[in-house]
């Protein structure tokens, strides 16, 4: 694990790219201004790169992970999946893309309560149209990867928070994405559970070869990725990137230290 | 399963609160209007089935002022009349057939022309009917008969006595001519026979055997139908009447007048089943009422799907984010209302039959009560018409929640902390959902009611602006509240100012609510104020005709005994009844007639122009009264107003030889006496009704025993019966008056019960809107538990915000109510041509808040506990 930084670039290791941003902007209006929240962002993520975009309250960093999954449109700017231009299509176009290739790990779980562990998990195999049941061995075996197999009866209400986003991050694996966005995973949760979360995404990159980007404002879930981005005031510091991780937390800390994050 | 379904399912599972109370709210407001449709239909079915079955689908029966008009002209200016859909002309007369089994004597009904479309007055259970064929014209005696026979229809037991069946030949004769009698100079005097020609005769064939039923059942199955030439030809009982069958919605009030003068009208009752003004007006009353049970159901309804899009919209945000499209947010919204529309409905038609089915063995009829029905038929258009409204404005009101979110992004419904109307950050759901509610609960479904539903309505267009008013009335509260709901807010915060300083907390919650959901509390008082408003329109009405039973007891009833007898003579009656003690005065009535379709009856000119009787004091109408030249009659205020007469009409009427007669009407009264049925009657002096319908000197079956001073009518009156030995019962006028109120008791008691049930689904509607409310706050009731709020505070604002909906729907309510009982008493009478004062029912006034914030707190209870089960600890918990 290396703790220098890598020479300041925005280009993209070599292969193609699962994700790119170029140049993304994004304004919102306010008290009849309009504020930037992201300011030419571009960067690029490999086939199974787990990458992590750090930066503190207020950054962006929730704001840039939605343009991503196509939630939100960028005031300018391109947002490829795979080399497809999620910005060129309608509302419609986008959700096809959100349920065909991206899972989506959310910070408030925002699990249904109403549906029981193993029906959250496999609800967007129904969105697309599928029979869960074919798909039993998959669910199965995300089930005891994440370690909630014997929860899978349970309601949402009677799990822990850490329980909650292990089936959180089940429901967002189940389709086999090209993709996977996590938007501050272990906001919601104690330190223990967080690390433990952070553990297992990190354990789900290798063994599933996904490709999964993660936001946050802590820098030890930060320092679990391959790469760091630093987002700061809607800019990427893409002369602060680390490369080759995982990091040491003290990594990160430096590294913040000198951006004066 | 696919996602639609798999949502759908267990979204009922997990809220079946919320299923139950749209459930209930689609099913009780379509089983109310299927009851009262049922019950309508197999009132009037049962009805007709009753009075006359051999008649068919004739509406009236009439007869040529002039006598000596032409059937063909006369067939033809009835066909001219407006509302008039079909005429045919009608006689009966008694014929001798001779057939191979013998020969026998039947009545035979000349029916034309032919064939006879649409009055069904027989069924042919064998053969063919008659047509244009058998017409041809009676050949005159002796004439060579024509090469094809004219055809006859037979009663199944004439054809088997005269050993015919279908193409069997008989011959149609005049039977023996026997005594005449006609009405001259009040006797019944024997006519000369004339000398005879040759009898008529003729050889039919047989083209048809008649089912026993209708026509085919009179005299036990021995009669015969031929064309009307022929019943012309042969020994004629009456003289010829016609028949006519009104257009769909025809007025038959209009009709009748347009017949008046040219035509006396012999037989409307079989037309007038359900269709008499008041009649009208109680039927229509009725459902009238059941499109408003309807619009409460539907008010449930969009209550519960239109509010419960908060418990739903992080749900739906979910599926967004996961990348669930538009299509399978709409189908998952429009499956749903389907599926509650479809159950809903099919549960109303369901319960409405059972409702019917008590309603039929408690003997209520729309008609009034105690009166039987015994047919159970289903008149599946406007029953499945209800049911598809139920069906269609449930889909309405998932609309609107649907279009909602649609509309909002994904990312604002899962950022949103707080998803209430006015929420902080900028996340208004049920923005505008009471102006689509206003839409479709004031607008479009009273339409859509009132066009399908088969008021009983005359072309008049008074019942069509009572109607009008009626809903321009609701529709103006309506438009206030819900387009205004910031009305509702400030008078609602003005209603907890006097409990602010006992309960603080409760107060201070309520008036939050009031200000953030000022929408959802509008449309609650609207559904309670509309029904506590027909409370006190109907107890309005009832108070009225009360008010006007009174005025008629004492113009009509007070201190009078009406006592029944035996056909007796004056004489007789005046020598056993005058001698009793506490009699001040009899008044015999001698005579009845009916033919001219009212009740007509003789009086002496003595009776007439007593004290506080129709001619008193007036000289110069009691000269009218009896001139020998003259027929002139007196007639009863229901009468005048059902016939449109006044002083100075001429009614054309028959005597009894058939000769039209006619009698001026000089007052309208009802001091003369008493009729049991209807209070609708007329008196002309004895004398014409001699004359006229040569009636016995055993003339007196009713007579009036007018009361001294201080004297007791049941004492008398058993007195009365006991000296003249032909009595068989007395009535006083306490009694009839006592009975005329119990009458109007029992009938609009109908009525009761429908409030209630709507005063249940505006309960059921006050429970959802709160309890959904509830649902929605939970995650704020448990923040202001775990800062330690107290259980009874919380309780409390619940049930306070009950009583400020329902303080409000009585102030509203009562405030409106004034108007709306001067309209709807004044359109009654308009419509049922009744003379009622308009009387408030104070007592109700004073009720009605009483009904309101019982209903209330009954309805604020479920809410209030259900609240109170929410655990603070868990409520803080997660986001």
């Amino acid at each position: 694990m290396s703790s220098t930084p890598a020479a300041a670039t925005t280009v993209a290791p070599p292969g193609p790219a699962v994700l790119e941003a170029k140049s993304l902007f994004r304004f919102r209006a306010a008290d009849g201004q309009q504020v930037p929240i992201l300011r030419d962002v571009s960067f690029a993520l490999r086939p199974g790169e787990f990458a992590t975009i750090m930066g503190p309250s207020g950054s962006g960093k929730s704001t840039l992970l939605h343009l991503l999954a196509g939630l939100d449109r960028p005031t300018s700017g391109q947002v490829l999946l795979g080399g497809d231009d999620l910005g060129g299509g309608d509302e419609e176009y986008r959700a096809r893309v959100r349920r065909e290739r991206i899972g989506f790990i959310f910070q408030f779980f925002h699990l249904l309560p109403d549906l029981t562990v193993e029906e959250n998990v496999t609800l967007p195999l129904r969105i697309l149209g599928q029979r869960p049941a074919r798909h039993q061995p998959r669910v199965d075996g995300l089930l005891d990867l994440l370690g909630v197999s014997k929860l899978r009866t349970r309601l949402p209400q009677a799990l822990s928070g850490g329980e909650m986003q292990r089936v959180s991050i089940a429901r967002a694996l189940v389709t086999q994405p090209q993709l996977v966005l996590a938007d501050e995973p272990t906001g919601n949760l104690s330190s223990k559970a967080g690390e433990e979360v952070v553990q297992l995404l990190r354990s789900v990159c290798t063994k599933l070869k996904a490709t999964i980007l993660l936001v946050t404002h802590n820098p030890r879930d930060a320092a679990a990725g391959d790469r760091v981005l630093f987002l700061h005031d809607g800019a990427l510091r893409t002369d602060a990137e680390l490369t080759g991780g995982p990091f040491r937390v003290a990594d990160v800390f430096h590294r913040l230290e000198e951006l004066g994050i | 399963m696919s996602l639609t379904s798999f949502i759908v399912s267990r979204n009922w599972a997990s809220s079946w609160l919320r299923v139950l109370l749209t459930l209930s709210g689609i099913a009780l407001g379509v089983a109310i209007v299927v009851a009262i449709y049922v019950m309508d239909h197999n009132t009037i079915q049962s009805r007709l089935r009753s009075i006359d079955p051999q008649r068919g689908q004739v509406d009236l029966e009439v007869q040529p002022v002039d006598s000596n008009a032409a059937v063909d002209g006369t067939l033809a200016r009835l066909r001219e009349l407006r509302g008039v859909q079909g005429v045919a002309a009608w006689r009966e007369a008694r014929g001798m057939v001779r057939g191979p089994g013998g020969e026998l004597e039947l009545v035979v009904f000349g029916l034309g022309p032919l064939p006879s479309d649409g009055f069904e007055h027989y069924v042919v259970a064998r053969g063919r009917d008659l047509g244009a064929v058998d017409v041809g014209g009676a050949p005159a005696a002796g004439a060579p008969l024509p090469g094809v026979l004219p055809g006859v229809l037979l009663g199944e037991e004439a054809a088997k006595l005269l050993g015919v069946d279908v193409g069997g030949t008989l011959t149609l004769a005049e039977p023996p001519a026997m005594q005449r009698v006609v009405c001259k100079d009040g006797q019944l005097v024997p006519v000369p026979s004339e000398p005879g020609g040759e009898p008529f005769a003729v050889q039919v064939q047989v083209a048809g055997v008649l089912a026993a039923e209708r026509l085919g059942k009179r005299e036990q199955q021995r009669m015969a139908v031929v064309a009307l030439p022929f019943a012309e030809r042969l020994r004629p009982v009456g003289g010829t009447l016609f028949h006519l069958r009104r257009e769909e919605g025809a007025d038959l009030d209009r009709l009748k007048q347009d017949l008046q003068g040219r035509f006396v009208v012999q037989d409307a009752r079989s037309a007038l089943i359900g269709e008499g003004a008041d009649e009208r007006a109680f039927r229509n009353g009725l459902k009238v009422l059941g499109g408003l049970a309807l619009l409460l159901g539907m008010y449930v309804v969009f209550q519960t799907l239109s509010h419960s899009l908060v418990a739903r919209i992080r749900q739906l945000g979910l599926l967004r984010c996961l990348g669930a499209g538009t299509g399978a947010i709409t189908r998952i919204f429009l499956f749903d209302a389907l599926l509650l529309g479809v159950v809903g409905s099919g549960l109303g038609i369901g319960l409405g039959f059972l409702l019917a089915l008590w309603l039929q063995r408690e003997r209520i009829s729309s008609l009034g009560l105690g009166k039987e029905w015994q047919t159970f038929e289903v008149p599946w258009l406007p029953v499945g018409w209800t049911a598809l409204l139920g069906v269609v404005f449930t889909l309405a009101g998932a609309m609107f929640p649907l279009i909602r979110a649609r509309q909002l992004p994904a990312l604002d419904i899962l950022r949103a902390r707080g998803l209430a109307p006015g929420a902080d950050d900028g996340v208004d759901l049920m923005r505008g959902v009471h102006q689509w509610m206003f839409g479709m609960l004031v607008v479009a479904l009273p339409a859509a009611y009132l066009g399908m539903t088969p008021l009983a309505v005359e072309e008049g267009g008074e019942m069509r602006m009572v109607l009008l008013q009626l809903v321009g009335i609701l529709g103006l509260f309506g438009t206030v509240l819900l387009l205004a709901p910031g009305l509702t807010s400030l008078l609602g915060r003005v209603l907890l100012l006097p409990v602010r300083p006992f309960s603080p907390m409760a107060a201070w919650l309520v008036h939050k609510v009031l200000g953030r959901a000022a929408g959802r509390i509008a449309a609650s008082v609207c559904g309670l104020a509309a029904v506590l408003l027909a409370v006190l329109g109907l107890k309005s009405i009832t108070h009225s005709l009360h008010a006007e039973v009174g005025q008629f007891a004492a113009r009509a009833l007070d201190d009078r005994v009406f006592v029944t007898c035996q056909p007796s003579t004056a004489d007789a009656v005046r020598a056993a009844a005058a001698k009793v003690p506490g009699v001040l005065r009899l008044e015999l009535f001698e005579g009845e007639e009916r033919s001219g379709g009212f009740l007509l009856r003789g009086l002496d000119v003595a009776a007439a122009g007593a004290p506080e009787r129709p001619l008193e004091a007036q000289p110069k109408l009691l000269h009218d009264y009896v001139d020998p030249q003259r027929r002139t009659m007196v007639v009863s205020t229901r009468l005048a107003k059902a016939k449109g007469w006044q002083p100075g009409t001429l009614v054309a009427l028959r005597d009894k030889n058939g000769a039209p007669v006619s009698y001026e009407v000089i007052a309208v009264d009802d001091r003369a006496g008493f009729d049991s049925d209807e209070r609708a009657f007329a008196i002309a002096e004895p004398r014409w009704l001699h004359t006229d319908f040569c009636i016995p000197d055993t003339c007196v079956t009713r007579f009036t025993v007018c009361l001294a001073p201080g004297a007791d009518g049941e004492q008398v009156g058993a007195a009365v019966r006991a000296s003249l030995a032909t009595a068989s019962g007395y009535k006083t006028g306490a009694f009839l008056e006592g009975y005329l109120r119990r009458d109007i008791q029992r009938d609009f008691r109908l009525f009761d019960l429908l409030l209630f049930l709507m005063l249940v689904l505006a309960g059921v509607g006050l429970l959802n809107g709160m309890t959904i409310a509830m649902l929605g706050r939970v995650r704020e009731l448990g923040v202001l538990r775990a800062l330690g709020t107290k259980r009874g505070s919380l309780c409390g604002s619940f049930l306070l915000e009950g009583a400020v909906v329902a303080g409000l729907a009585s102030l509203l309510a009562c405030g409106l109510g004034v108007g709306m009982a001067q309209l709807l008493v004044l359109g009654m009478n308009r419509v049922a041509r009744l003379d009622a004062p308009v009387t408030l029912p104070w007592v109700w006034f004073l009720l009605v808040p009483v009904l309101a914030f019982g209903t209330a707190v009954v309805a604020s209870l479920v809410p209030a506990l259900r609240a109170l089960r929410e655990s603070p600890a868990e409520s803080v918990r997660y986001e």
